[in-house]
Order: C-alpha cells, then structure tokens, then sequence
C-alpha cells in the first residue's frame, strides 16, 4: 500500500497547487505593456502608423499636374485632382482617417498608462508621454485641417471631427466642434512641451518629437490659426535650438529633405509618395514661381523629365520630413513682422538668412536689396511666396491655401478645366466612406 | 419462515441427491465464436419447484453454475430438466433445449438495444437505467468497414443527430461531423473526441472548403486503427456533456478501445484487400475535341465578346486567329475563309481527344491487415493488437499508410486497487499531389479544365506544356501535368504516440477513488517538393520578377512544416455510492481536471534546392519587402494551461425515479482577462422515469421497457483574445533607414463588458422496448439556444481600431432524432434486423450584427447557412437575364439601380448597401432538412449481410457556374451545357448569353457592368443568381457486406478455431437528384475534392 499513499500524496500535492499561479501562462510574443520600454515600443508603432495624407493632400492643391494616360493610371488621383468628392469612382484614392486615429490610440495608452511604467526614469516617462501627447495633438490637427473649417471667430461652434481622448470602445463618438477640438490640441500641445525634455533627436530616431520639432508645430498650429503672438514664442524657440540651414550652394550638401540632414528635425511622415513621382509632373504654376537659373532649390527639387519635371524629393524611406528648420524661418519672419513689438527689419534679417542659403550669391544680393525695400504688406506676401517655394512638396500647400485665404485655383486636365472658387466649400474634405459606414453619427 | 429457509437450504444438497441428475456440459460464446467465461448457466426458479414440489420456498433459490475461462460449464441438473437458461452481462440471455443432450453450444447475442448494462461517460460509469441524458453507443463491430482508414467517416448514417460528411475523396481525408447542428458562428463546430477517457486535441477540422482541400490534413484521431476499437458513445445534450466543460459545446464522441479478457491467449487475425474503381469521368459531362473547337469558333464570331484582357486570345482558336491575324477574315467568311494549313490544323486537333481522367485517375489495390492477442489471468489481461492499412487513391499520386500498435495491460495489484496501461503508437505518411496557390494544377479541377485537343506528349516524346494555364504577370509558365505529378511531391509524415494510465483504489466498499493520466505526443511534418522542372518550380520563381530578373534561383523548392504536440491531462474522481433501505441510492463523484498543451511549429523553405546533394542557394533580397513574401524560416509556440473541479450527484428512488446533477468549472489560463472570467461554472440537471417499473405497467408482457427523460444544462466559453487591457504583439517596424525597431502591435480593443457565451439546451426524450424486444424504438427532442455569442463586430474608426470582439449574436437550434431497431425475422434459421435513425435539426440565428459594408443579407431569422440569391425571371429577347423585382421582371441595370451621371460608362449604383442586402432572396439551406442512416442485417445460417445506407434530403447547394457571363476565359474546357447558353444563333437557349461592355451596340452597357464584380457592385451578381442553387436528396449506400462463418470442423485440423470469409462493397451506388456534372453528392459544388472511391473487398478473419 505504499505506492498507493504516495501516489495520494503527490496527487494531492499537485491538486492544491495555487492553480492561478499553474494557469499563468504569457503567450509568446503578447504582451501587456508594462515597462517603460513596452511604453516605447507602442509609441513607435504609433510612429509607424503615420499616414502620407501630406502628399496626398498636394494632389489637391496647385503644386502637380496630373498626366494623362490610356490605361486608366490617372484614375485614382483624377477625382482628388480635379476637386471632384461625389459619385466618385471607386478606384480613387482615399485620404485616411483610421491611421490618424489608430496612432491617437496608441498615443491615448501611452497618456493614460505610461506614467506608471516600470522599470524607467521619471525623466523617460515624462519625454514619451510628452512625444505622446504631441502625437495626439498632431494626428487631431491633422484630421481637422482636412475635414473641418478652419479656426476663426465664425466657425467656432461649428461640427468638426471626434475626438478621442479616451480608450473606450462603448463609447458613442460625435463630432467636436472647430472650438473644442483646437482647444484639445492646444491643450495636448502645451502639456506635452511641458514634459518633453529632449532638446532634439539624433538622426535615425528623429521621427520622433523632441523640443525642438514640438516648438515648431506648435508655431505652425498657431499660426494657422492666427495667433502670432504663440506662434512667434514657440518659432523662436525652436529657432534657438536648431537653426542650422543647409548652404545650397555646396554640390555635396544631402538634400535637405533627407532624414540625416541638419534641416530636418522631424523625419516622420512620408510627405511625397514614389507613385506621385510617376503620376505627376510639375505644375506651371510652381515652376514658373522659381527663377530656374539662379535658385538652387530649383535644381535640388526637380528633375527634367522629357518636356516636364518631376519631383526629386520625397519617394523614398530616406526623405522622411515633416518639419526642417527653414519652416523656423520663414514662421519668424512672418510672426516677428506681425506681433505687436514686433520689429519688421529682424522678420527681414530672417529670410534674407534662409535665402542666403538658397540662391547663387548674385541673385542674393539683388533680391536681399529688394526685400529691404518693402513695406508691411509686401514684406509678409514675399514671405507666403517664399513658403511656397522653400516647402514645396513637401506636404504643406495645401494646407497654406486652406489656412492662408482660400483662393481660387484654375486646373485642366485633358483639354477640360477645374475652377475651385474663392472659399470654395470643396476646401472641407468629405469624411471617408469607410468611416462614415462605422460610425452614421458623422453625419449628424 | 426464517427456520424454513434454513431447513430448506440444509436439505438442499440431500434433496437433490435424492433426485435423479443427469450431467450436463456446455460452452457459452459470443457471436463472433470468442468464448465468454464467467456467463451464468442456470436452471430457471419455476423448472426446479416444479420438479421438486416444494411449494412456496423454492421460488427463491435456482440451481446453477458459471463457465470458465474458456467459457466451459458443466453441471448436474435433476432429470427431466429440459432447458437451462445462459445469460452474461451486455449479452442478451437465451433459453436451450437440453433434451436428450448431454453437450451444448450457446451462443450469446450482444445486448445493443436493450435497457440495461452501464454507459461510459469518461467520467464515470453510470448504469443505463440511471441514464438521464441524450446518448447514443454504437458498437465498433457492427460499423467497421473495409477501406476506411479511420473512424470518424465510420460514422456516417449510423447515428440520429450525427451528421458525417467527407470532405473529399482523398486518402486520409478528414469527416466533418455536426453533433445537432451548429451552435458557434466564429468558434469550433467540430465535436470532442475522447480515447479511453482522454480527451484528444487537433481534432478540429481547418476549413476544407474550395482549394483548401489541396492542403494535407491528419486529425488525432486518424491514428486510431478501427479495429481496435470496441464501442463508441456520443453524449449529445447538456446534461451529458456539461461534465466534459466547455469545449463540449458541439458534442462528445467517446471512444472505448478492447481490453484484454481473461483466458488463454486468443489470437484474432484480419486481412482485407480492396479494388478501387477508376471515377467516371462521363459525370462531368465535359465536351469533347470537336464540341470544344466549336464552342471557340462560336465565340471567335463575336467581336463584342472581344477585350483587351488577355482571354480573347487563349484557347486553340484564339491563338490560331491571333498568331494569322485571322480575326476579321474569320468573322467575314466562316471557316471556309480560313487559309488551308489553319483549316487542316483545326481538323487535326478536333481528332486529338486526350482522356486527362484516365492520365489523373487509376485503378488501385489497398490492403488493410491486423492482429491482435489478448488474454490473461483474474490478476492481470492483455491486449495487443498490430495493423498495417495501405490505401492508393484513385487520383494518382494520393496515398495514405498506416502502422499501428497497441498495447494495453490491466492489473489488479490488490484487491481492491488496479492498475491500468494503455499505449496507443502509430505512424501515418499521406502522399498527395502538389498545388500551388490558387489550385490551377489541381487533378480534380485541371481534369475539367485541360482541353481534350491538348496532347501530352509531342511526336519526339517531350511534354507539351498547356498554354492556357492562368498567365503569371502576363506569361505563361510551362505546366504539363505529368511532368508536374513526376516532378513534384507533398508528403505529410505523422507519427503519434499517446498513453492512458488508469488507477482505480476502492478505499471504502462504497467510496472509489480513480486517477487518470493521459499524454498525447503528436509530430507531423509536411514536406513540399517542386523539381526544377516543375511548374510549381517555376511560379515560384517566376513571381520573383524585379525589373527583368529573378531574385529567387532556378533549380527546385522544397518547404517544410514540423508541428509538434503534446498534452498531459491528469484527472482525479472519489466516487461514493450509498443505497439506503433498497429504495434510494445515491451516486456521487467529484472530481479534478488539470491539462497543459504545447504546440510548436517550424517552417522553412530552400529555394535552388538540389535533390541529389541536399543543398540550397541563397537568396539576395531586392529589399525587405520581398522577404516577407518568400519567407524562409518562421517558428511559433502556443502553449495553454487548464484547471477543471466537478462534481455530480445522482439519486434515484425506488428504481422508478433518477434525478442527476453535474456542475463543473473551468479554468484556463485566459491572458490578460478579467479574473472574474478565468473560471467559468457550467451545469446541468435532468431526471428520468422509469415507467415499465410502475405498478400499472409492470405486468404487461408485451412491454419490456419504457423510460421518459428530460434535461436541461447550461454550457460556457469565452474569448481568449478579449481583455480588459489592450493586448499587443511584438513586432518590428523600420521607420528610418538602416534601423529595425521593435514595436507592440495592438491587437484588440479593451472590452470590459464582455460577457460570457452561454449555451442552454433543453432535452426530452424516451426510450420503449416492446414484444420480447423485438422494437425499439427511441426518440429526442431538443432545444438549444446559444445567446451571447462572442464574435467580431465593427466598430467606429475613431477608436483606432476596427473591429472588437464582443457579444452579438444569438441562435437556436432545435430538431428531433428518432431511432428505431427491429428484429423482424427472428428464426433460427434465418434473422432480419433493421435499424433506421432519422433526424432533424432546425438552425435559426435570433440575432447578429451587419456592419453597414456588407451587401450580402443580415442571416437574421435564417439558418447560419442559409444560402441567397438574386431571383431571375428568365431571359429577355437579346438574351440578358430578367430579374424579378416583386411582380415585374426587369434588367439588370433597373435591378440595380444602374445610372451613367456622367454619359462616359462612369456607372454608379443609387442603392445604399441596405438595399442591394434587400435584392436577395433566400433560397434553401445547406443543412439537409432531414438526415439519417438505413441498417439491415440479414443472417441465413452461416451467411450474414449487412446493407448500411445514410441518406440526406432537402440540402441546397451553390455550384460552380459552368461558364461566364463576361470575358470567359476559352483556353479550358466547358460542360456540354454550353450548347444550352443563349447566342444570337442560338435563341432558344435558356443560360444567360455571354456578354461584352459593346454587345448590342453597347446599349445594354449597364448590364454589363452589373456583372463586373468589383466594379460598381462588390456581389459577384452572376455567381449569386438562383439558377446555380440546387437542392441535393440523396441515399448513400454506404456499405453492402457478406460474410460467411467457415464450419468450425473444416478448421480443426489447422488448428484455426473460427474464421469467416467476407466480400464487401464500398460506396457501390447512390441514389441522389441534381448533381449533374458533380462526382458526387456530397461534394456539389466543390470542383477540387477527389471523387469518392469505390471499392471491392476481399477479407479474412480468422482466430486461433
């Protein structure tokens, strides 16, 4: 009877086991973030996620022309191009809406989580959750620039756009007004700043937000929305961070749009994909904005392509770029010209600088003398035609003619013409099918 | 009284010297001539008082003895004694004539159909009167049939509310069986199997719809050699299988393997070998040569039937009139236009005819042999058994082997504790062809596809290759299918080793304590092989393309998939039996369940792989993206943990009334989830009545049994992938360059009101035995509704994510079974059994979530697998389909609500999404609307013949359309229906005509659009059109089989003691409605399963 008891025993021994701790089982490769590097690695994913929406969004706006073909390869961009958002075919290219709203997700776990992260410095929590909340606060600007009106006095209360601050999937989502969803990313922009405490990221890891690119957005942000006063602030102070300019001049220099450059301080969306390169040429309207001879730019950004030109920047994983350090410059010079105290030679100091860089010294030293000859008015129009050439491509003209007077644009596409009209109602995006099919409130 | 009983008994021995005896000797067997020691011989009650005229005592005391190990008896019974009764547990007890005898035989018939005897729950014994709950036994003896390699295709027909269907007709494949019906929308369906009380794993069946059928499969229970088995039980309601815990929600199928019995060694030898037929191809109905260059010719004529896809110029024709430019010479003059070589080229290939089915299929010899011995002493028995089963299927190139062992000890180490061993080994290997994606090569679709004026070989021998295979990226690869099959080889290995070790210690006379430890050990290993000189080779290289070269090297490919399992599940029950005053006992069990499972699995891959040295080339990237297409190397592992407390309790009172309770709980180790939900309580309660014991029924002769039941239990899951925290996976991402970064992936949203899955099932039933036995009849009625059921629904964007899992749906399934066994012919010389299961199972989903994209119906109110069309009304006059649209028959486009805004063929639908879900109508089910399984027995003499059909009725299928509407491809061949579509020559024609964008001068542009799936409609509206549905009946049968008993004397001198001689006829016919150009029945509308073989077989059994 020996074997028997013993046998009893260790049954017995195996039965009272604590069988919580005996069904603790981690699934290989899931994982529940807990430490500050899980928190990490969701913040990068977030990163990742990113949508190219900039260099779809150029695709409405007067920088490309769309080329004509047989086979039908126009056809995804044809309806964006020529403004068209009704009874669309269904080959069109969509701009996104889950993206944005799948990095606000990752960014939200990080918000509310990452604070009791294990395994990390206080100082480490408090940069990720601060990128977090730039994140949040990039993504609900991002969304409200495309389908909303923009911020002014007039629009404040009416509908925008969701937003997601919390993760709750019983949650009934409606749209925020233009008021409250600015006053969200305002918000979400000063908290992270607070937190943030990276001045600016090496090169490799510079898709993420630092100091230096969360100044710059938040300069961006307000000035799109007219406040100069903030955007002056945050301009300069990214200002005094990085200012470094790449001197075209020099043959050698990296395109300042590659991810390495000094320029380029926030690598992380793809702002000009490869398929617009082959799609589009150059629009006259932007080749005839650049003196060909004597701006180098002209040069670094296009390419001869038969009769036209193509796009040489963006395309590739190396031309990451949403914010450079010339953006710094020209939002000094419009903002210092601007603000009250402001002083119009320093905003003038600020683009001769950038320019210095930017045409053959000759050129320079006459359009350096014309500048300091203008007036207010004349000053601030140099600088708008200056942003459309600096930052051409590169994701931002839609959203300049949008925030910056809405003006009526004149296409034509295989003998037709477009005429998108002054404050054309078209400058608001529809919601995207599939989200208006997830979720009918939006269209309340 | 007391004092007489002792007088009496004292007496006894002297009264019955005083009586004149005479000796009788005897042998009690079983039917299959195995003698059965320890049966009881007696001389009934009445005989004896009879005789001695002893008045009112002797009604208490019969005279009698049991046989022996070799199933001998004899006794001295007193004279005059003219038949002794043999009776044995699970055998029906019979009466004899000893008049004028001095040596009987007895042989003993197996108790199937009568009420008494124990059931095997897996859990625990429960005797049969006591059985509460819905559950079926079948004995493995009667249902075994030559030429099937494993048990669960066995089953088909032979149990009510078991619905067995192949899969295919392939070596090995798997049986999908639905235990009443369907009660998940996402999860398993497929019903447990348990081996001796352990319950298996990788058991559930991976979706074998379409191509997937290509892919080998080997389920756990596939290592099982048939003829080990003795019976099997289904638990099929709640009260039966809530012990089991959740993953019994489908059903549970037990399987009890023979045991070793007391006795000398007894030998048991079978040999069987099967002739399997060649497939008719004539099912098909495919054209022939001449048919196929007339159906080209008649396209050619066309040019709205022109594109610039590349169909116009595949087919024979095309390529002819494409390489000549021969188009509008044809179009203008007919074939007599035609330039002399082309002429006399088409009259050579209408005179080719390749028979692609006698180059796909053969005739083939299968042999299927087993042995075993068992024997042993009242301490310890044994078992064990040897089997080697070989099948070629009928498609060439497909093929299973299988070699078994088993070996099973039962020792009783004290007398009150026993010890039991059981090892179950076995090894399969699976040979089939090799399809790559899409299944373009595979055997069962290419022999309806390949053109019959495509030869196989040129005059000097080499291979033509077909032209006509799909194009890769606008070229053809070279693909003939004998070099294919000659060149390439899939081969599934599995080797499976489990082990059951029993404890049984019986520390009070009524308190039992039972142990179980079982492990089960799993490997398998896929190997996939293309030659060089393979299409497969070539694909693969071929999609390899960058700019003009191929980053992946010429020469062959070999893949490897090794999968490895293992479990251990370890039970632990006190049982405690009580009985108080012979009127209430008491039955009460609980119990402890723990389990852990591993799975790991490997792939690799080796492209410019060399057979002869073994060696790969190595593979320079373009760039990252490229490898995640032709991945290399992948590893996963899984591994699970669960904990299980049960308990039931059984009452019954006065013999008449049981009463039975079960509850158990489950746990498991559930990442991430709340807690509360790691243990899941699932119960059940039923009760039955045993009315043949009430006083007003228990003189009636004609009645043997009757018994009403009735339960009710209520069953559980959850998802494993639902947590209230969100849950990631670890991945990488490369967001600049030169830097691969890991990542956490989200892969759920958190749902903190999930709530569990409940399924509560209602059962009612009864069983009644009347006339000596000779009709039984059994029937159940049930109800199960499944609420609550977790699934995937879409949600708003706005949360990042577009789906949750969540609870969403709801469904009932409700139906009866009927089961009726009669013995109609009962004479010595010659039996008639019947059997005739029926049943029906109602599905209905109560509640679901549309996401507002689907444009097929909401199944709300309908079957889970109702099927729905679009309702045609015939054809108009220029040959477009009409639909019905309520009492008006109107054209696609108004059907659809069509519109041209822009006039430049830009169309667009005015329906929502909700309206084109309104378009459809339902059409039938794809459950059959009854089911069941027809059995005779016959027996004349030493003759017996069994006749085993299944048969279901009123079951629609969608099958393949046999043309297209718009850009048919014309390089495969058709059916002879073809002459059925509507042309402008052919008006009467009752199949929609093909049509291009410009047919009738593109006015009917519209229409054409309609049926351009993806272009303005997401429905493939020409597949969904009522008249490829049709409702299949069909009666299988599955099984004819005569045997013949060798008289015992012819073998006596070999030293044989019994052997029987059997032919049977597998799958010899059906009888079925509407399933022209199909194979078979079953397979309607799957154009890739292998046909159903049929099958002669010779076999032998003999016992030493």
């Amino acid at each position: 009877m020996k074997i028997t008891n013993l046998y009893i025993l260790s049954l017995l021994a195996v039965v009272f086991t604590s069988c919580d701790s005996y069904l603790d089982i981690k699934p290989v490769g899931k994982v529940i973030p807990t430490s500050l590097d899980d928190y990490r690695d969701v913040m990068t994913y977030a990163y990742s996620t990113v949508s190219s929406d900039r260099s779809l969004s150029t695709v409405r706006g007067d920088e490309l022309q769309l080329i004509y073909d047989d086979w039908g390869d126009y056809i995804p961009y044809y309806n964006i191009f020529i403004w068209n958002d009704v009874n669309t075919d269904q080959n069109t290219n969509s701009f996104s809406w889950q993206h944005y709203y799948k990095a606000i997700l990752n960014a939200n776990q990080v918000i509310l989580s990452a604070e009791g992260a294990t395994d990390g410095t206080q100082a480490g929590i408090d940069q990720l959750r601060g990128e977090a909340f730039l994140m949040r606060a990039y993504m609900h600007f991002g969304l409200v620039s495309l389908f909303a009106d923009t911020y002014n006095s007039a629009n404040l209360n009416k509908k925008a756009i969701p937003l997601a601050t919390t993760i709750d999937v019983w949650k009934n989502y409606e749209r925020n007004t233009v008021g409250e969803v600015y006053e969200q990313i305002f918000s979400d922009l000063e908290s992270g700043i607070k937190l943030l405490n990276v001045d600016e990221q090496s090169k490799g890891l510079n898709y993420r937000f630092s100091k230096v690119s969360a100044y710059g957005f938040a300069a961006r942000v307000y000035a799109y929305v007219g406040n100069w006063e903030k955007a002056h602030e945050y301009a300069k102070k990214a200002y005094d961070i990085n200012h470094t300019l790449v001197d075209m001049n020099s043959s050698t220099a990296l395109l300042p749009v590659n991810y390495a450059s000094t320029e380029n301080v926030l690598a992380m969306e793809q702002t000009f994909v490869s398929l617009l390169k082959s799609r589009f040429t150059i629009s006259d309207n932007l080749l005839n904005a650049f003196d060909k001879e004597n701006d180098l730019r002209f040069g670094k950004y296009f390419e001869r392509s038969g009769s036209n030109y193509k796009c040489s920047l963006g395309y590739k994983i190396d031309n990451k770029v949403s914010m450079r350090t010339s953006e710094f410059y020209l939002l000094l010079a419009a903002s210092e010209a601007q603000v009250s105290g402001g002083n119009l030679e320093t905003a003038k100091t600020y683009l001769k600088e950038l320019l210095s860089k930017r045409l053959k010294a000759a050129f320079y030293a006459t359009e350096a003398a014309s500048i300091d000859g203008m007036g207010k008015d004349a000053f601030l129009q140099r600088v708008q035609e200056e942003r459309f050439r600096e930052l051409a491509c590169q994701g931002f003209r839609w959203y300049d003619l949008k925030f910056f007077g809405q003006p009526s644009i004149t296409k034509t596409f295989n003998g037709e013409s477009f005429v998108l009209q002054k404050n054309d109602a078209r400058y608001i995006l529809p919601f995207p099918v599939e989200a208006v099919e997830a979720n009918p409130n939006l269209l309340n | 009284m007391r004092l007489k009983v002792l007088l009496f008994l004292c007496l006894l021995p002297a009264m019955l010297f005083a009586q004149e005896t005479t000796l009788i000797k005897g042998k009690v067997v079983a039917a299959d001539g195995s003698p059965l020691p320890g049966a009881s011989v007696y001389v009934e009650k009445g005989t004896i008082g009879e005789k001695m005229s002893i008045e009112g005592v002797v009604a208490n005391y019969s005279l009698g003895t049991t046989t022996d190990i070799n199933g001998v008896f004899s006794f001295s019974v007193p004279k005059g004694v003219e038949r002794l009764t043999c009776s044995f547990i699970g055998y029906e007890a019979q009466q004899v004539n000893i008049k004028n005898k001095s040596f009987v035989t007895v042989t003993l018939q197996e108790a199937e159909s009568t009420l008494g005897e124990v059931v095997v729950t897996g859990y625990q014994k429960i005797e049969k009167r006591k059985l509460t709950s819905a559950v079926s036994n079948v004995k493995a003896a009667s249902i075994l049939q030559a030429g099937v390699s494993s048990v669960d295709m066995m089953l088909s027909g032979q149990v009510a509310g078991v619905q067995t269907t192949a899969v295919s007709g392939a070596p090995g494949a798997p049986a999908k069986i639905r235990i009443r019906g369907t009660a998940s929308l996402n999860g398993t369906q497929d019903p447990l199997w348990v081996l001796d009380g352990m319950p298996l794993e990788g058991t559930d069946l991976p979706d074998m719809s379409d191509t997937n059928v290509d892919e080998l499969f080997s389920s756990s229970i596939a290592g099982i050699n048939p003829s080990d088995i003795e019976d099997i039980t289904i638990l099929k309601d709640a009260a039966a299988t809530a012990i089991y815990g959740a993953r019994a929600a489908n059903g549970v199928i037990l399987i009890t393997t023979k045991k070793g019995k007391e006795g000398k060694p007894l030998v048991l030898f079978s040999s069987k070998l099967s002739f399997v037929t060649r497939p008719n191809m004539d099912k098909l109905n495919l054209m022939n040569a001449s048919e196929k260059i007339d159906m080209e010719l008649m396209m050619a004529k066309y040019d709205d039937l022109d594109s610039y896809n590349y169909v116009t110029k595949k087919g024979a024709i095309g390529r002819l009139f494409e390489a000549n430019n021969l188009w509008d010479t044809y179009r203008g003059g007919g074939v007599q236009a035609l330039p002399q070589e082309v002429q006399s080229e088409i009259s050579r290939l209408r005179s080719v005819n390749t028979n692609w089915g006698d180059e796909l299929y053969r005739t083939a010899v299968n042999q299927d042999y087993s042995v075993n011995i068992n024997g042993g002493t009242e301490r310890s028995t044994y078992y064990f058994s040897a089997g080697y089963y070989d099948e070629l299927g009928a498609t060439v190139g497909a093929s299973l082997n299988r070699l078994n062992f088993t070996l099973k000890g039962d020792y009783k180490l004290w007398d009150n504790f026993k010890l039991g061993v059981a090892l179950y080994s076995s090894e399969r290997k699976q040979k089939s062809y090799l399809t790559g994606t899409g299944s373009v090569t595979n055997p069962s679709r290419y022999s309806r596809n390949a053109n019959p004026y495509l030869s196989i070989y040129d005059e000097g021998g080499n291979y033509v290759y077909d032209p006509d295979v799909p194009l890769y990226n606008g070229n053809t690869i070279n693909y003939n299918i004998i070099e294919e099959r000659n060149n390439t080889s899939n081969v599934l290995k599995t080797q499976s080793l489990n082990a059951v070790f029993d404890v049984d210690w019986k520390i009070l006379p009524k308190l039992t304590l039972r142990s179980q430890l079982g492990l089960q050990r799993d490997h398998k290993d896929t190997e996939q092989y293309g030659g060089k000189n393979s299409y497969f080779a070539r694909r693969e290289r071929a999609m390899s393309e960058v700019g003009n070269s191929f980053f992946i090297p010429e020469g062959g490919v070999i893949k490897e998939w090794k999968n490895s399992f293992s479990q251990w599940n370890l039970k632990t029950v006190l049982e405690y039996n009580l009985s108080l005053a012979d009127k209430h006992e008491f039955d009460f069990m609980i119990g402890n369940e723990l389990r852990r499972t591993k799975e790991e699995g490997v792939f690799s891959a080796g492209y410019g792989f060399n057979k002869e040295t073994l060696t790969t080339e190595t593979i320079i990237f373009p760039d990252a993206s490229y490898a995640s297409t032709f991945p290399l190397f992948r590893k996963t592992y899984i591994e699970n943990a669960f904990a299980s407390f049960f308990a039931t309790l059984g009452y019954t009172f006065n013999k008449k009334y049981t009463f039975f309770g079960s509850a158990r709980i489950d746990g498991s180790d559930l990442f991430g989830v709340d807690p509360k939900y790691r243990y899941l309580p699932l119960w059940a309660a039923s009760a039955a009545w045993r009315v043949k014991e009430e006083s007003f029924l228990k003189e009636a002769s004609w009645l043997n049994d009757l018994k009403l039941r009735i339960s009710y239990g209520l069953q559980g899951n959850i998802d494993k992938g639902t947590s209230r925290y969100i849950i990631g996976e670890r991945k990488t991402a490369t967001l600049l360059p030169g830097q691969t970064e890991a990542t956490i992936v989200p892969t759920n949203l958190p749902n903190d009101r999930l709530r569990w899955e409940k399924t509560a099932t209602w059962n009612t039933g009864f069983d009644i035995a009347m006339l000596d036995n000779r009709i039984y009849f059994s029937a159940d009625f049930y109800h199960r509704k499944s609420t609550d059921l977790i699934g995937v629904r879409t949600v708003p964007l706005e949360n990042g994510m577009s789906t949750v899992t969540t609870n969403f749906a709801a469904l009932t399934n409700k139906g009866f079974e009927l089961n009726l066994v009669t013995r109609n012919i009962q004479t010595p010389s010659f039996k008639w059994n019947t059997t005739i299961n029926v049943s029906k199972n109602l599905n209905k989903v109560d509640e679901i979530h549309v996401p507002n994209n689907q444009v097929t119906p909401s199944l709300k109110g309908y079957s889970v697998n109702a099927l729905f069309a679009f309702k045609t009304a015939g054809l108009d006059e220029q040959g477009y389909p009409l639909f019905q649209k309520g009492d008006q028959k109107v054209t696609a486009t108004e059907f659809f609500g069509l519109e041209d805004p822009s006039g430049w063929g830009m169309y667009q639908s005015t329906l929502t999404n909700e309206q084109i879900r309104g378009l459809y109508t339902h059409v039938g089910n794809t459950d059959p609307k009854l089911s069941g399984g027809l059995i005779n027995n016959f027996e004349l003499g030493r003759f017996t013949l069994n006749v085993s059909c299944a048969f279901n009725l009123g079951q629609w299928v969608k099958t393949e359309p046999f043309y297209d509407l718009i850009e048919m491809d014309r390089g495969v061949n058709r059916s002879k229906k073809m002459s059925q579509v509507w042309t402008p020559d052919n008006t009467s024609g009752t199949y929609p005509r093909m049509i291009g964008a410009y047919t009738e001068g593109g006015s009917r542009m519209g229409d054409y659009m309609a049926f351009n799936t993806g272009y303005v409609l997401a429905n493939n509206v020409f597949r969904d059109l009522d008249i490829w549905y049709k409702e299949v009946s069909y009666l299988r049968v599955n099984s004819i089989r005569l045997a013949y008993d060798i008289p015992k004397s012819a073998l006596a001198k070999l030293g044989i003691a019994s052997a029987k001689v059997n032919i049977e006829s597998r799958n010899p016919f059906v009888i079925a409605t509407n399933y022209s150009g199909y194979f078979d029945p079953e397979t309607v509308g799957n154009i890739y399963a292998q046909p159903m073989p049929k099958s002669i077989t010779f076999g032998l059994n003999v016992s030493f």
